[in-house]
C-alpha cells in the first residue's frame, strides 16, 4: 500500500475512534480506520444477543456527549435526532412510590418535599456549568508550560465563578473534594435522592459514595451534561460511521492490529495480525492507552519513566453488563408520578447501599446485593409480540475475583442481580428468555479494553484532565512523533463521548 | 497579685493544650501578660502524662512526637525549659505467619529486612524515600506559613496566589505528575506505584489514615501519608521520637517558657463561656461564675466549643455558624493505655531488641485495614483493628519501675458515632479494650497475663475528659475540603475570627493537628501583627 503523506491510520471504532476518523477525513487527511470485530462502533455498538433482541451499546447514558465538539460533523445529516424531552431516571422506593430525576434540564418529580433544596442545589451546579463545558470541551489545561491564551482563558473561568460571590468560591473549594455521602446528606433528606444522584457518578469508579472528591465527580456529572440523541450512543456510533464513509474514511473491519510500526523517526504505520502492513506516518489509537502503549508498541519502545506512566494508568474493570431478552415488558413494582412509559431505573435507595455495595470489589469479591442502572427498550421481530430487552448496567463487580470468572461465580453474580430486579419488577426473572453477561474479563477479550474497564481507564480525580492518561500523554501526544492517544481513556474520555477522539484528531490535523 | 477582677490581662488563652500554650508563650515572650485558663488538672490537654496507675507515668493520649516545628523549639528555647526528644528507634510489623519486618535507620539493614519480602521494593525504597522527601520540602513552607484566601480579590491575596502557584508549578513535569497524584490519589494506589509487596504497603499506607475517618484506599490519603513523612528530629527528616517522660512533657516544656516569660496558667480553672461585650470578645466567665477581663481572648479548643459553646451562635455570623456547624470530626480512633509487669515478647521476634524501641503496628495487609475501616462505617469499632504500639519504658527509664513497662496503643478504627449513639460508648469501652487486646495477645501470647492496669479511652471518653468533639485528635478532620483556608471555615483560615478580639489557635486552625505548634505559634505573630494585644 502506498504511504500518502497526509494518512493517518486510526484504530478503534468507538464513539472515539470514529468521531476521530470523520474530522480527519474531513479535514482532508485520508484516513483508514482498523476495527477488529466485523461491524463499527466498539463498546457503543447495537448488538443482537439474541435473535430479535438488540442491546445498544454496553452504556446507557449518552446524556455526557460533548455536542459542541461534534457539531461540525453535521451528524444530523447521518440520521442522528436529539431527543426533545429528556431522559427520566426512574427511581422506586419499598412503597410502590417513585420519582423521577431528568438530568437537562434538571427536573425531580414526586417528592414534593424535596423541590426546593433541589432547586438550590441545582442552581449551584447550574453555575459551574460554563467552566465545566469549556473544560471538557476543549483540550486539558497545561499547567506546567501554558500559553498566554491558556493562561488568560483559564483565569477567564476563574473569575467568572468569582462573579458569583465569594461565599460561592469558597463553597466550591469546599464542596469539590468532599464526598458524595457529606454533600448530598447536607443537601437532602431522602435517601433516594440522594443516592440517585450520587450512584451515576460513581459509575466507572472503584469508590463508594464516601470517598473524599467524590463530590467533584458529581458536579462534573451534572454540569457537563447536555441533551441526549434519539436512539443513545448506539444511534450516535452509527450516525459517525455514516459520516466517516461520507467523508471517505475506509474502514477495515474484522482486522485486528498486531502492532505498531515504528523506525527512529517515529510511527511508520501498523501490522495486522494477518501479516497485512499499512504503512502511514500517523496513528490515533481510540484504543485504551495500556493496550495501545504496552501491547502494540514493540517491547522498550519507550523510556522506563514513559512505560511506568503508562503502567501507572488504572484501568481495572468495575462495571458488569446482562442484557436480558424478556418475553414481555417489565411489571414493575411502583408507579411513575405521572404515569410516564418507564426507560431507565435506578435500583439504589440510599447512600448506606452504595457504600456498602462498593465494599466487595475492593476484595476481588463478588457483589451481593448490587445497585443497577437499568434501560428498557422494545424488541423487534422475529422477538414475540411485546417482547423487550432490558439492558443492566452493574458497579462495584471485580475484574479479577479470587477463584476467577467461572460458572459459580458468574451465577453467583446473576443472583445477586435478580434480587435486586425482583425488587422493582417481580416475577421477570420467569419471563427472561435468553441472557447476555459480560463481566470485566469478558469486556476486556471482545472489546480489547484492558482490564475490561469500560470507559478506558477508571474514573478518579488523579485520572481526569491534564493527567488522563498521564502527564506523560498529555494532550493526545505520546513523545512519538505521530503517534496519538484518542480513547476514552484520554480527555475528557470515559462517559463524556465524542471529545477525546475529536480533539486527539486536532492534534493531528493542526 | 492585684485581684483578678481588678486585674487586666492582654490575653487569655481558654485551654491549655499544646497550642494554646505555643501561642501563650510566643505572646509573654513579646512582653504580654498573658493567662492561660485549663480544665483539666493538669495541662496538655491531649498532649498530657498522668500516673493512672501508681509507679506508671501513660502519654495518656498522644503518644510520639514528630511534627513539632524545628522553629518552634529553637525560638522558644523548649530544650532550655526541659523538651527532650528521644528518637525512634525502628518500625517494626509482626506478622500472624510468624513472619517479621524491621525497618530502621540503619538502611543496609532496612534493606536486608524488605528483601526477604521482595527484593525490588528494597531497591524502590531509598528513591521513594527521596521523593517523598523532596515534597516534603516543597510542603513545609505551606505548613509553615498562614492560609492563602483564594476567594479574596485584594492584590495582596492574589500575589500570595500567584506565587503557591508558581511554587506548586517549579517543578520538573516527573514532579510536578508526583505533586498531583499525591493531592489525590489514596495511600494504596499512590504505593502500588512503587512497591508490590503488601507487607510493605500495609504500615506505609496506614500513616494515611491516622486520626481520620477515611480508609487506606479512600482518595486523598496519599497526601496525609506525606504529613507524616514530614517529621523531624534533632534535623533528622522523617523521625518520630519520644518525649521523656510522656507527652507530656512537651506541654511542660512548653508551658516552662511560657511561664519564664511571665505567662501565668490556672489548672481546674474550667471556662464557661467568653464574654461578650459591644460586640467583641471581652474576656471570659468561669465556671464559678468569676469574670476575667482581657484585650484579647484565645481559645485553644475546637471550633465547636468555641464557637458554639463558649460564643455562641447569637453572637456570629449565620454563615459562620453554618460552616462550624457542617465542620467535621468524626473521630476514628481510641486509645488503650497498659501497665506490664514485664517486657512484651513477640513471638516472631522474641526477646529483647531495637524492635520494642520503635512504634510497633499491628496493620498486616492492606485488606486487613480496609476492612477495620469498613467496620468503622457501619457504626462499629474494628473487630480487628489497627493498632500502633509503643513501648516508651524500654528507652525512658522514668515512665515505669525497673523491669516494668507501659506499652502505649493507639486503635483504628473506633468510631465516635457507634451504631447504639455515641453515649453508649461507655458500656462498648471494655469490649473494645478486649478487641484491642485480643489482637496484641495473638502477637505477644502472654501478654493478658502480664497486665498489671489498663485504661481504654473511647472516643467518647477523648470527648469528655479531654474536650475533643467527637475525640477527633485533630479538632477536625484533616481532609481537603477542612485544610487550609477552609480551616476551620472559609475566610476564617488566619486565626481571626467573626468575633472581635477572639482568635483560634488550636489544631482547629491551619495548618491542622498533630503535635505541631505551628497553629498557636502562626495565631501568636498574627494577633503580634495586628496588634490585638
Amino acid at each position: 500500500m502506498a504511504t500518502a503523506r497526509d494518512t493517518v491510520l486510526v484504530l478503534g471504532s468507538d464513539v472515539e475512534g470514529l468521531a476521530a476518523a470523520a474530522t480527519l477525513a474531513r479535514a482532508g487527511k485520508k484516513v483508514v480506520l482498523i476495527e477488529r470485530a466485523e461491524r463499527a462502533g466498539g463498546i457503543h455498538a447495537e448488538r443482537e444477543f439474541h435473535p430479535g433482541f438488540r442491546a445498544g451499546g454496553l452504556l446507557h447514558d449518552a446524556g455526557l456527549v460533548r455536542a459542541a465538539l461534534l457539531a461540525p460533523l453535521e451528524l444530523e445529516r447521518h440520521g442522528l435526532a436529539w431527543r426533545k424531552r429528556p431522559v427520566q431516571i426512574v427511581v422506586p422506593s419499598e412503597d410502590g412510590r417513585a420519582f423521577t430525576l431528568s438530568r437537562a434540564p434538571r427536573e425531580l418529580t414526586g417528592l414534593p418535599d424535596e423541590s426546593q433544596a433541589f432547586e438550590r442545589w441545582s442552581a449551584f451546579v447550574a453555575r459551574l456549568e460554563p467552566l465545566v463545558q469549556g473544560l471538557f470541551d476543549a483540550p486539558p489545561p497545561e499547567i506546567s508550560a501554558p500559553s498566554p491564551l491558556e493562561l488568560f482563558d483559564l483565569a477567564r473561568r476563574a473569575l467568572s465563578l468569582r462573579g458569583h460571590g465569594a461565599r460561592f468560591v469558597q463553597d466550591l473549594l469546599r464542596i469539590a473534594p468532599s464526598s458524595a455521602f457529606d454533600w448530598l446528606g447536607e443537601c437532602f433528606t431522602d435517601p433516594a435522592l440522594q443516592a440517585a444522584l450520587a450512584a451515576p457518578a460513581l459509575l466507572g469508579t472503584c469508590f463508594g459514595p464516601r470517598a473524599p472528591a467524590t463530590s467533584a465527580l458529581v458536579i462534573l456529572q451534572h454540569a457537563a451534561r447536555g441533551s441526549e440523541p434519539e436512539g443513545g450512543l448506539a444511534a450516535l456510533a452509527r450516525a459517525l460511521e455514516a459520516a466517516a464513509r461520507a467523508a471517505g474514511v475506509e474502514f477495515r473491519l474484522g482486522r485486528a492490529p498486531r502492532r505498531i510500526l515504528l523506525d527512529s523517526s517515529g510511527v511508520q504505520g501498523v501490522e495486522l495480525e494477518d501479516g497485512e502492513r499499512i504503512l502511514a506516518p500517523a496513528l490515533l489509537s481510540a484504543l485504551d492507552p495500556k493496550t495501545t502503549l504496552l501491547e502494540l508498541l514493540p517491547a522498550s519502545t519507550l523510556p522506563p519513566s514513559l512505560e511506568n506512566a503508562a503502567r501507572s494508568f488504572r484501568t481495572r474493570g468495575a462495571v458488569a453488563s446482562l442484557a436480558l431478552a424478556l418475553s414481555r415488558a417489565p411489571e414493575w413494582a411502583f408507579a411513575t408520578p405521572d404515569g410516564q412509559a418507564v426507560e431507565r431505573v435506578l435500583t439504589a435507595r440510599s447512600l448506606l447501599e452504595l457504600e456498602r455495595a462498593s465494599d466487595p470489589w475492593k476484595y476481588g469479591e463478588i457483589p451481593e446485593r448490587p445497585w443497577l442502572d437499568l434501560s428498557l427498550s422494545h424488541a423487534s421481530p422475529p422477538a414475540p409480540q411485546g417482547a423487550a430487552t432490558l439492558s443492566v448496567l452493574v458497579q462495584g463487580v471485580p475484574s479479577a475475583p479470587k477463584g476467577g470468572w467461572n460458572e459459580a461465580e458468574r451465577e453467583q453474580l446473576l443472583a445477586g442481580i435478580f434480587a435486586a430486579l425482583e425488587r422493582v419488577a417481580p416475577g421477570i426473572r420467569s419471563s427472561v428468555l435468553a441472557h447476555e453477561l459480560l463481566v470485566p474479563t469478558d469486556i476486556e477479550r471482545r472489546f480489547g479494553l484492558s482490564g475490561g474497564h469500560v470507559f478506558a481507564g477508571e474514573i478518579a480525580l488523579d485520572q481526569l484532565l491534564i493527567t488522563r492518561p498521564s502527564l506523560a500523554f498529555a494532550r493526545y501526544r505520546t513523545k512519538i512523533p505521530g503517534l496519538f492517544l484518542g480513547s476514552a481513556g484520554s480527555h475528557p474520555g470515559g462517559p463524556f463521548a465524542g471529545g477525546a477522539g475529536i480533539l486527539a484528531a486536532r492534534a493531528i490535523r493542526g | 497579685m492585684a485581684s483578678p477582677r481588678t486585674s487586666f490581662w492582654d490575653a487569655i488563652v481558654v485551654g491549655g493544650g499544646h497550642n494554646g500554650l505555643v501561642c501563650a508563650a510566643y505572646l509573654a515572650k513579646s512582653g504580654r501578660k498573658v493567662l492561660v485558663l485549663e480544665r483539666r488538672h493538669v495541662l496538655g490537654g491531649a498532649a498530657v502524662s498522668e500516673e493512672i496507675f501508681p509507679g506508671f507515668t501513660y502519654s495518656v493520649c498522644s503518644y510520639v512526637v514528630s511534627l513539632l516545628r524545628p522553629w518552634i523549639i529553637r525560638e522558644l528555647e523548649l530544650a532550655r525549659f526541659g523538651l527532650e526528644l528521644i528518637p525512634l528507634e525502628a518500625s517494626f510489623l509482626p506478622l500472624p505467619d510468624g513472619r517479621s519486618l524491621l525497618r530502621g535507620s540503619d538502611a543496609a539493614q532496612t534493606l536486608e529486612e524488605v528483601s526477604r519480602f521482595s527484593r525490588r521494593d528494597a531497591e524502590t525504597m531509598p528513591e521513594f524515600a527521596r521523593a517523598m522527601s523532596k515534597i516534603g520540602q516543597f510542603v513545609k513552607p505551606i505548613i509553615d506559613s498562614p492560609a492563602p484566601d483564594p476567594a479574596s480579590l485584594a492584590p495582596r491575596e492574589l500575589l500570595a496566589l500567584l506565587r503557591l502557584g508558581r511554587h506548586f508549578a517549579d517543578a520538573s513535569p516527573d514532579e510536578m505528575e508526583l505533586r498531583l497524584k499525591l493531592l489525590s490519589m489514596s495511600a494504596v494506589d499512590f504505593l502500588d506505584e512503587w512497591f508490590e509487596s503488601d507487607v510493605l504497603k500495609g504500615p506505609m499506607s496506614v500513616s494515611g489514615i491516622i486520626g481520620t475517618f477515611l480508609g487506606v484506599r479512600s482518595p486523598g490519603t496519599a497526601y496525609v501519608l506525606l504529613h507524616h513523612y514530614m517529621g523531624e528530629i534533632d534535623g533528622a527528616f522523617r523521625s518520630w521520637g519520644f518525649s521523656k517522660g510522656g507527652t507530656g512533657g512537651v506541654s511542660r516544656a512548653i508551658a516552662n517558657a511560657a511561664q519564664h516569660h511571665g505567662a501565668e496558667m490556672r489548672t481546674e480553672a474550667p471556662v464557661e463561656r467568653i464574654l461578650v461585650a459591644d460586640g467583641r470578645a471581652a474576656g471570659v466567665v468561669l465556671a464559678s461564675g468569676e469574670e476575667i477581663r482581657a484585650r484579647a481572648v484565645v481559645s485553644g479548643c475546637d471550633p465547636r466549643r468555641t464557637f458554639l459553646s463558649f460564643v455562641g451562635a447569637e453572637h456570629l455570623p449565620d454563615d459562620f455558624v453554618a460552616d462550624i456547624r457542617r465542620y467535621r470530626y468524626r473521630g476514628s480512633s481510641g486509645k488503650v493505655n497498659l501497665a506490664l509487669d514485664r517486657l512484651p515478647e513477640f513471638a516472631c521476634r522474641p526477646g529483647e531488641g531495637p524492635h520494642l524501641r520503635g512504634d510497633i503496628a499491628i496493620a498486616p495487609g492492606v485488606d486487613y485495614l480496609e476492612r477495620a475501616y469498613d467496620d468503622a462505617k457501619y457504626g462499629t469499632f474494628s473487630r480487628r483493628p489497627y493498632i500502633n504500639v509503643v513501648i516508651p519504658s524500654t528507652v525512658d527509664p522514668s515512665v515505669a519501675p525497673p523491669g516494668k513497662h507501659v506499652m502505649s496503643c493507639f486503635v483504628q478504627y473506633a468510631p465516635y458515632e457507634i451504631a447504639e449513639g455515641p453515649e453508649r460508648w461507655p458500656e462498648k469501652r471494655e469490649a473494645f479494650g478486649d478487641a484491642v487486646v485480643d489482637t496484641l495477645a495473638e502477637y505477644v501470647p502472654n501478654l493478658r497475663e502480664s497486665i498489671l492496669h489498663r485504661q481504654v479511652l473511647s472516643p467518647w471518653d477523648l470527648e469528655q475528659e479531654f474536650g475533643l468533639a467527637e475525640g477527633n485528635i485533630f479538632h477536625g478532620e484533616l481532609t481537603l475540603d477542612q485544610l487550609s483556608f477552609l480551616r476551620p471555615a472559609a475566610g476564617f483560615a488566619r486565626y481571626r475570627t467573626p468575633l472581635e478580639r477572639l482568635w483560634l489557635a488550636g489544631s482547629g486552625a491551619h495548618p491542622g493537628g498533630g503535635i505541631m505548634g505551628a497553629p498557636g505559634a502562626l495565631c501568636a505573630k498574627a494577633m503580634l501583627q495586628a496588634r490585638a494585644v
